[in-house]
């Protein structure tokens, strides 16, 4: 059984690298990267394990849901996700061996290791997604044929729900109902699975990947990224127009970016719903989701998200493969531009560029 | 009418003009010393001693300083603080202060973490654990110099903050009490952390108060008032300042965008505050400082407080230009002594602008420059100065297209008169003082940030009550009452949320007497 260390020097490393992951969606991990390293102020290293070899053990995911603008006024008190978790073995009478996170792009990152830390119970390297998607359905677990239900969701004055919904949909929509009855923000538990459709189903390794892209970004090694995920560099430019609004609850716009260097002359547009969709030129298409779209600040080299795009940044945008378990025809049902109501077909980067 | 004075701090030099209604009738600069405020003494008594008789004429002072942010660098003479959080059971994850620098953090002597706060739909997350308050009151009583308190959403409601101040008075606690919503706008840990540093320098803020009102009084000047530049671009009364003193962190910085302003009559602009050793570039949004819309730190600690959005090049008078390489470093006030053109030996920006734009300054010879450097060579120079200037009017206009460009500060003069991306370069007499003439004629000002639910509350109802709040909190900051009025009125949106959630800013502004 494989296994490494995650230390508070560590922190900053994971935020960015799960920052990158997040493809502009998924929240600041700000608030809880501080969390975290509260945590391991007092515990000082929180274990990771790469490849447990038990197949029949338990495996449950740990994650916050709701508005992260919430989560920037109402902290939480970072037992919330633990609680979750305790209150699903108590009604399902099931004993947790593992934790897992649901996606690796943004705060979501590090609120399944908080819920390590505080319950002792070991994290998995792997989560349902491989980057950030808005919703509770849009995860590997779904598309090859983990419930998220039973799910348990529970508020930090301990209100607590269980969801038994019929399809991944319906808990989506039923969580998202409470959610906001719960002042915006939760914490929940749910994708509960043995080991074997886990390592079967999930993207794994990828704390490792998000630590990995992290330490590199933040000493601004960007052609070792590119290199450990076959990335390419689709753009370099300047923001020239930035078109938001509010949409049944998310936020949807595009982005305008207007070429330098070798890309002088030309403009991107990127399409955004929380995440970045579509990235294309004027009569081509060059990456869409499930592939990442990553945008990077030119100078820094740190991800923007969608929120914070302002006219005048000069960026690097990047394109990168997603995991093969986002591309299959199961998956793309869910998270393919269709889903997002486009009417494109889904072709890998690596052959359309 | 009156005479205004408008005395301005920078880094090298203290700046003072003395202004009948808008007419500059004196003007004087000093050094600038470590201490501030006696740099800003000697500015004060000469620019008085300048108007000779005419000085009973005065009868307001404005001063833009960075005494409280050189406090919280130096982290000395500070006030020992309480912190008291709202909002427990959440909340508790990150304890205030949490990710502060030792040398401050120690100052902030109680942290308390209580049960309350609201949600973002202005319901309770649970009751106010008024209990603990009063225990709270028993434990710090005479142990502390300020107290500090913030609420879960107390800028969409402020009941539990307003509360808590209540009893800690009851129970007889008579230090100031600083409410968190009066400070800053959404985000827990930035507007703490912006209430927390307000509170450490009140009593800077209340000596500098004192020692200037006793300079004045032993001038005759008792009944002068005394106003300070706040970062929005307005003033606040003394009385104001004296619980706000945060608001005026980057009073210096938004004076001379502000100035540039009621020099040149332009409302929407790119402002260039060119200095010894940088340019401040800014942006005038009707007549006001464009605000940072991202978290702005302040030694080392993450605030959300209202700043002016400023992008900052090191280059500026005193810049040394180096085979090709333009700065960072400057000689900065010794550009006098060491520049080539005054005989030194160390090629400046304004050496090589001198040249270019065939100009020059007093005492200076801008021939001893082209005796050592070829006139290619200088304009190559040149050249790469006026791409960093057009690079950052670049990065701080928000759409396609030319913009008019201001340039101010002593180092105005060096600008180009004709750059990529501006429309149109103006240089207004009297740029040097732009930033005192800026704090001299500006006016009171108050802004309110809130959110609401729109579901739950009417929206003419929400921003009338708004507004209220606005024009009282610009009243207490020395405004009459007839002449505040609405400036800005701004609605966000917030996403993710249901309920028709807004972020509603509201700010004012009126004449003072």
């Amino acid at each position: 059984m494989e296994t490494y260390y995650i230390r508070i020097n560590d922190v900053d490393n994971l935020t960015t690298g799960a920052s990158f992951l997040g493809s502009g969606g998924g929240g600041d991990p700000y608030i809880g990267g501080l969390m975290l390293k509260r945590e391991l102020k007092s515990k000082g290293e929180l274990e990771i394990i790469r490849r447990p070899k038990s197949n029949k053990a338990f495996v449950l995911g740990s994650a916050m849901m709701g508005a992260p603008i919430v989560m920037i006024e109402k902290i939480p008190s970072s037992s919330e996700a633990k609680k979750a978790l305790e209150i699903y073995s108590y009604v399902m009478n099931k004993l947790i061996d593992y934790i897992t996170p649901l996606e690796i792009g943004g705060v979501n990152s590090t609120i399944p290791l908080i819920t390590s830390a505080k319950t002792g119970i070991p994290i998995v390297d792997g989560d349902g997604m491989g980057r950030a998607f808005p919703e509770l359905q849009m995860t590997t677990f779904y598309f090859y044929g983990v419930s998220p239900s039973p799910m348990v969701i529970f508020d930090e004055r301990g209100n607590t729900s269980v969801i038994q919904g019929i399809d991944g949909y319906w808990t989506e929509k039923i969580a998202r109902i409470i959610t906001v009855r719960f002042g915006g923000s939760a914490y929940i538990a749910l994708y509960g699975m043995n080991m074997e459709d886990y390592l079967k189903n999930a993207v794994l390794d990828t704390l490792t990947l998000a630590l990995e892209i992290g330490e590199l970004l933040n000493d601004k090694k960007l052609d070792q990224v590119l290199d450990k995920l076959k990335a390419e560099i689709l753009f370099k430019g300047k923001v020239i127009d930035v078109y938001r609004k509010v949409e049944k609850g998310f936020s949807k716009g595009y982005v305008v970016i207007e070429g330098i260097e070798s890309y002088y002359n030309k403009t991107l547009q990127i399409d955004f719903q929380n995440e970045f969709l579509i990235a294309r030129t004027n009569n081509e298409i060059l990456v869409t989701v499930p592939d990442l779209i990553v945008v990077l600040d030119l100078f820094n080299q740190k991800p923007i998200t969608t929120d914070r795009l302002k006219y005048g940044q000069k960026v690097i945008v990047i394109g990168v493969p997603a995991n093969e378990k986002l591309r299959t025809e199961e998956a793309l049902k869910y998270i393919g531009p269709k889903a997002f109501g486009y009417n494109i077909e889904y072709i890998p980067i690596d052959k359309r560029l | 009418m009156g005479i205004k004075i408008g005395i301005d701090i920078g880094s090298t030099h203290t700046d003072a003009v003395a202004l009948e209604g808008r007419s500059l009738i004196a003007a004087d600069k000093v050094m600038t010393t470590q201490d501030l405020t006696e740099g800003l003494i000697n500015a004060l008594r000469s620019i008085i001693s300048k108007l000779g008789e005419r000085k009973n004429e005065i009868t307001s002072l404005m001063i833009g300083t960075t005494h409280g942010l050189n406090a919280l660098h130096q982290a000395r003479n500070l006030n020992r603080v309480a912190i008291i959080r709202i909002g427990l059971p959440a909340g508790e994850g990150i304890p205030p202060t949490f990710d502060w620098p030792e040398a401050l953090e120690r100052y902030v002597t109680f942290k308390f973490m209580v049960r309350g706060g609201h949600e973002y739909t202005g319901e309770e997350i649970t009751e106010l654990d008024t209990n603990k308050i009063r225990e709270i009151a028993e434990e710090i009583k005479d142990k502390v110099d300020a107290v500090a308190i913030v609420s879960i959403f107390s800028i969409v409601n402020r009941d539990h903050e307003i509360r808590a101040m209540e009893i800690l008075r009851e129970k007889g606690i008579t230090t100031p009490i600083i409410l968190s919503h009066e400070i800053g706008g959404l985000g827990l840990l930035e507007r703490e952390n912006a209430t927390i540093l307000n509170a450490l320098i009140l009593n800077i803020f209340n000596n500098l108060i004192s020692k200037l009102k006793s300079v004045l009084s032993s001038m005759g000047l008792e009944s002068v008032k005394i106003y300070f530049a706040q970062n929005d671009g307005t003033v606040a009364s003394e009385d104001f300042i004296r619980n706000y003193p945060i608001f005026t962190v980057a009073g210096p910085v938004s004076n001379s965008i502000r100035g540039a302003y009621l020099l040149t009559g332009i409302k929407n602009a790119v402002v260039m505050d060119v200095g010894g050793t940088t340019t401040n570039v800014g942006v005038l949004n009707n007549g006001y400082p464009r605000e940072s819309s991202v978290a702005v730190e302040i030694v080392g600690i993450r605030t959300n407080f209202r700043m002016p959005d400023i992008y900052t090049i090191a280059l500026g008078g005193g810049t040394i230009i180096n085979c090709n390489k333009i700065g960072p470093e400057s000689v900065g006030y010794a550009l006098f002594d060491k520049g080539i053109s005054w005989g030194g030996n160390i090629l400046t920006a304004t050496d090589v602008a001198m040249v270019i734009k065939n100009f020059s300054l007093p005492n200076a010879n801008p021939k001893l420059v082209l005796e050592k450097y070829s006139a290619e060579y200088l304009s190559k120079v040149y050249e790469n100065m006026k791409r960093m200037w057009e690079d950052a009017i670049d990065l701080m206009k928000t759409e396609k297209g030319d913009v008019e460009v201001i340039a101010v500060g002593g180092g105005s003069i060096m600008i180009p008169e004709k750059m990529i991306g501006a429309s149109k370069i103006v240089v207004p007499q009297n740029a040097q003082y732009a930033n005192a003439i800026g704090a001299t004629l500006t006016k009171v000002g108050a802004t309110v940030e809130r959110t609401f639910s729109y579901e739950t509350i009417n929206r003419e109802i929400a921003i009338k009550s708004l507004i209220d709040e606005a024009k009282q909190l610009a009243i207490r900051a020395g405004a009459i009452e007839n002449t505040v009025e609405v400036r800005e009125i701004e609605e966000l949106q917030m996403p993710y949320l249901p309920g028709n959630a807004v972020k509603v800013k509201v700010k004012v502004v009126g004449e003072f007497s």
